[in-house]
């Protein structure tokens, strides 16, 4: 017993450092991006404005930077916390939201629309703050994992490795199916490769207002999870045995990730690295431990997206840098790094 | 009342019959082997029985409650599982592993408490796993990793547990440590186990009924003393062996050349 007590308080240091290393940096990242930026906004000028409200600031800050602040810090959270829980799903470290085809089926909707004429300002639909295009890419991811879904069922069941097989197979045809429009409407090509690039230049509040009400949910629902998830790591039979229904909390979590994922895309374009490796770059800092690891994943997530996107559109002005090319080659190669110090540490 | 009953339970994969008319019980308090040559169907009569599998005819019973109609947290209640090969890639400690035991006791989104941490450690030093408690799972031996499953099924706290090959990997020692272990558990506390085995000796010492599998059928059931007998041995594996008493049971010797 007074093990038990010595163990619970034991773990807690470990939780209450992490979050609170995380909440500063995520407030940091937060006033870099609002504060940071091309038209020549320099820290100075941004607390100026805070403390004494001079300065015509106010457009800039307010209205362009801290929406797309916002957003790209809930689009990290949102795809770290997605990608977190398919690794543990799948017990595949290679896991991603893009396993289960919500990017491929987001591009083909995005490009669809783009193709379709859609993509220009006053035409086509808007609705909950988007419009067609983000529509378009939302519809996409969602309909790309309903036939993922209904390819990799077998009767009641639905093993992992089904729906690892069929997300890949569903995406390639979403991918070929994307590259046939751009051959074919050659006009929209340009537009519908950044579009996959991803980008947040397009941020406004109304999008802020769909990613929060979206994403701040599923994210939450996603953690309520933790537990089933950890023991999920186990395997299949092994969990069912402990107590997890593994197929309703494999269907629970695929429909949240989803919802997570394609939320995400639609107001950002395709970015990738988020969802794959902040959660292990995390969990080298937390631990295994779903409880932990989810939470941070989310503030890990948005604090590397919101400067990365501040890097993407302050490092060659006028020029922007798309962010998920950004966040690739400053993330991968300190990925790598953590993982051959790790490989190094001993262990079996 | 039994605490286990298997009456008349049939599996197929596809058309091809793995398991035909297999019946079986087990009392509180008695530890049942599974024997058989490879592939005469012992772990798949191990999933009917955990409900992993759909038997295809027949009932399988814990208690008074067909186990196909409980709740996979209803039944981990009552029925824990020690797998074959238990994998874990992530460096939970040894205790995390562990009170993963309590999960079906604990309310759907709530944490553990002091009670359920003190199960833990009771199972931790049953198993002789104290001292390891917060190495991580990544570092163990095999035979640790064994205990530490062991530790975890005790910690779920249910009247049945099902083994499967629990110390096929094993050296001789863990071997021994572990099957007195879970025969302690079953002489001491109540519990119920059946073991999937593959070491007819190993299974005669230690079991109170064996059952004898060939090709999925019921070749014999009953004590050891019945069930180890070389025209038995002989229908079961092809092989021919002398059956002698050693330490009070039936141990058999194959004739190797």
């Amino acid at each position: 017993m007074p093990g038990g007590m010595s163990e619970k308080k034991a773990r807690a240091p470990r939780a209450f450092i992490s979050l609170s290393i995380l909440l500063i940096l995520s407030a940091f990242s937060l006033l870099a991006a609002i504060a940071w930026g091309s038209t020549g906004f320099k820290f100075r000028e941004f607390f100026d404005y805070l403390f004494h409200g001079t300065s015509g600031a106010e457009v800039i800050l307010f209205k362009i930077r801290l929406p797309r602040a916002l957003l790209s810090y809930l689009v990290g959270g949102g795809l770290a916390v997605a990608g977190c829980c398919l690794q543990g799903v799948f017990k595949n470290p290679m896991a991603d939201s893009h396993i289960l085809g919500v990017s491929a089926g987001a591009g083909f909707g995005a490009a669809a629309c783009i193709a379709l004429g859609f993509g220009g300002a006053g035409f086509g639909l808007s609705a909950l703050g988007l419009g067609s295009v983000a529509l378009g890419a939302l519809a996409g991811g969602i309909f790309a994992v309903l036939l993922v879904t209904q390819f990799a069922r077998v009767g009641r069941r639905t093993s992992a490795s089904a729906l690892l097989l069929a997300g890949v197979a569903v995406s390639s045809l979403f991918t070929a199916l994307t590259s046939g429009i751009m051959i074919l409407h050659r006009e929209s090509m340009e537009q519908v490769v950044y579009w996959t690039l991803g980008s947040f230049s397009s941020a406004s509040f109304e999008k802020v207002r769909f990613a929060a009400l979206l994403i701040l949910p599923c994210a939450a629902l996603c953690m309520l999870f933790a537990r089933p998830l950890n023991i999920m790591l186990l395997g299949e039979e092994d969990a069912r045995m402990l107590g997890v229904d593994t197929v309703r909390t494999t269907r629970a979590l695929v429909i949240l990730t989803t919802l997570l994922a394609a939320g995400c895309v639609s107001v950002s374009g395709i970015v990738g690295f988020v969802g794959l490796m902040l959660p292990h770059i995390l969990r080298l800092m937390t631990g295994p431990d779903h409880r932990l690891l989810l939470p941070c994943s989310f503030l890990g997530g948005g604090v590397f997206l919101c400067l990365a996107d501040t890097l993407a559109r302050s490092l060659f002005p006028p020029l922007e840098v798309p962010v998920g090319v950004l966040s690739a080659l400053f993330g991968v190669p300190f990925f790598l790094y953590l993982l051959r110090r790790q490989s190094k540490g001993g262990r079996t | 009342m039994k605490r286990l009953t298997v009456e008349n339970v049939s599996f197929s994969y596809g058309e091809k019959p793995v398991l035909s008319d297999v019946s079986l019980s087990v009392a509180p308090g008695e530890l049942v082997s599974i024997l058989g040559h490879n592939g005469c169907g012992k772990t798949t009569l191990l999933r009917c029985i955990s409900g992993y599998l759909t038997p295809k005819a027949g009932s399988v019973r814990i208690g008074n409650d067909a186990v196909s109609s409980l709740s996979a947290r209803a039944l981990a209640q009552r029925m824990a599982l020690v797998p074959q090969n238990p994998v874990m890639e992530f460096d939970f400690t040894v205790r995390d592993i562990v009170l993963m035991g309590r999960n079906p006791h604990l309310k759907r989104f709530s944490g553990e408490t002091e009670a359920d941490y003190a199960a833990a450690d009771a199972a931790l030093a049953r198993t002789g796993m104290a001292e390891l408690a917060d190495r991580s799972v990544l570092t163990l031996s095999g035979g640790e990793w064994q205990r530490t499953i062991i530790a975890r099924a005790i910690c779920q706290n249910s009247e049945m547990m099902l083994l499967d090959e629990p110390v096929a990997s094993l050296d001789v020692k863990h071997q021994i440590e572990i099957l007195r272990l879970v025969r302690s558990l079953c002489r001491e506390s109540g519990i119920s186990a059946l073991c999937v085995m593959h070491d007819i000796n190993l299974s005669a010492h230690y079991s109170d009924q064996l059952l004898l599998l060939k090709g999925g059928k019921t070749l014999a059931c009953g004590s050891p003393r019945a069930v180890i007998t070389a025209p038995l041995l002989r229908e079961a594996y092809g092989i021919e062996a002398e059956v002698r008493e050693e330490q009070g049971h039936p141990y058999m010797i194959p004739r190797y050349d």
